[in-house]
């Protein structure tokens, strides 16, 4: 009995994982709804699990992007004194907000997940507004420069607004603290939006970052008992073995049908999260 | 194609084999702890198995924390002063969360969140009167 839900957790993750794999996007937004909805398991629990499946996978898939100089690691080291204070902020508030608003709060972010899936634009190449430098750019050298294997060229950017940028990092930190997510979906659209960077070099930067934002609050998570062996060892292992095998079979499949499925997945969960968040167990009333 | 630079390169290393690291050491204890339980000796047997998946675990929040130091040193070396300061700012950030999290362990023990470890490590195998599904985590009624 006890085995078998370990090994259910584990394929839980591992399906999770995989599916977000194959569209570049991480599970750990699956992973709270599911262990709380489906395997009853208390939240503050569900989002320790959930942080060290995030860092797993961040931590896993970093390599590949590293190597083919994507990531832009001078801009997320200093993105990280953001996220991570936002962290810290996050961890403070844990014990401060009530279960119902962190229920209410992951259903909001599942439905801007879903927003984000349906509008992901296709094409890359896009031109970068590179007429204005940034004084923290410049001072730091956070500009940089990537292959692009579909234009066949090295790709110069800059970076923009550094400040704005920051801010929503902050956020970001914050809420991923909270509800033990990645938060790439709250990462990518601030890297896009505020600094006006290339969008392979925002998921590849937001990628490394994530893991040491959600270092900084699994610290604390882990050292309060929230992390629990038996729960948090499948879904990391599980997310780490999906996210790989997601990747792999990334180009294999039709992309569009599988993104709507994805929508739906994550409006689905959106609303049982919105009934729990109003105390409405659906899935409880079961048993 | 031009090769990545030194730092990239070491970062991917660090990562990519931390991961493996992390990971089998999960997989191992979860293996070991089932083949435990088909063989079916006392519980306590399985406590061991399970501090190997934690120390998995505990490597893995590890891993990002040392990929910061690494920065911090790089910077440091390449004598790039102003990013060396900030690697510096965010490892003593990650720091802070650790003590942060002692710091509240005592503020919140009151309230149900903080389920301690072992009495799930030994739910994990001996729970015969558990029909909430919950295995030990919530607050079961037998």
């Amino acid at each position: 009995m006890d085995t078998g839900f370990a090994l259910w957790l584990f394929a839980v993750s591992l399906g999770a994982s995989a599916l977000g794999g194959m569209l570049g996007m991480a599970s750990g937004i699956f992973i709270v709804p599911i262990l709380t909805m489906f395997g009853h398991v208390e939240i503050h629990t569900a989002i320790g699990a959930s942080i060290v499946s995030v860092i797993a996978c961040s931590c896993g898939g970093a390599a590949p992007f590293l190597k083919n100089r994507l990531t832009n690691v001078r801009l997320a080291i200093v993105l990280e004194t953001a996220t991570t204070l936002g962290a810290l902020t996050g961890v403070l508030l844990v014990g401060v907000v009530p279960v119902s608003y962190l229920f209410f709060l992951f259903a909001a972010i599942l439905f801007l997940s879903a927003q984000q899936m349906l509008a992901r634009r296709d094409s890359p190449n896009r031109t970068f507004d590179s007429r204005g430098t940034d004084q923290w750019a410049a001072s730091l050298r956070l500009d940089s420069s990537y292959p692009d294997h579909v234009l066949g060229c090295e790709v110069v950017y800059k970076v923009q607004r550094v400040p704005v940028g920051m801010t929503l990092m902050y956020g970001a930190g914050l809420i991923s603290a909270l509800l033990g997510i990645g938060s790439g979906v709250l990462k990518i659209p601030a890297m896009d939006s505020a600094l006006r960077l290339p969008i392979k070099v925002s998921s590849a930067t937001s990628n490394f970052m994530i893991g040491v934002t959600a270092a900084a609050s699994a610290g604390a998570y882990l050292m309060r008992g929230n992390i629990v062996t038996a729960v948090a060892g499948p879904v990391a292992l599980g997310s780490v073995i999906g996210a790989a095998v997601g990747a792999r079979i990334l180009m294999v499949v039709s992309n569009r049908r599988l993104r709507l499925l994805f929508v739906i997945v994550l409006v689905a969960l959106g609303i049982e999260m919105l009934l729990a968040a109003f105390s409405v167990h659906l899935t409880k009333g079961s048993l | 194609m031009k090769v990545p630079p030194r730092l990239e390169r070491l970062l991917a290393d660090l990562l990519s084999y931390g991961s493996w690291l992390a990971s089998s050491a999960i997989g191992l204890g979860f293996s070991l702890a089932w083949i435990d339980s088909r063989v079916g000796t006392h519980n306590l047997a399985i406590l061991p198995n399970m501090l190997i998946a934690k120390v998995g675990i505990a490597l893995f929040i590890l891993l990002p924390t040392l990929r910061v130091l690494l920065m911090l040193l790089f910077f440091f070396r390449e004598r790039d002063y102003r990013l060396a300061i900030i690697a510096a700012l965010v490892l003593t950030i990650i720091l802070l969360g650790f003590i942060l999290g002692i710091r509240t362990m005592s503020a919140i023990a009151g309230l149900p969140l903080s389920e301690p470890e072992i009495p799930v490590a030994f739910h994990w195998k001996a729970t015969s009167c558990n029909q909430s599904g919950a295995d030990g985590i919530a607050p079961s009624p037998c």
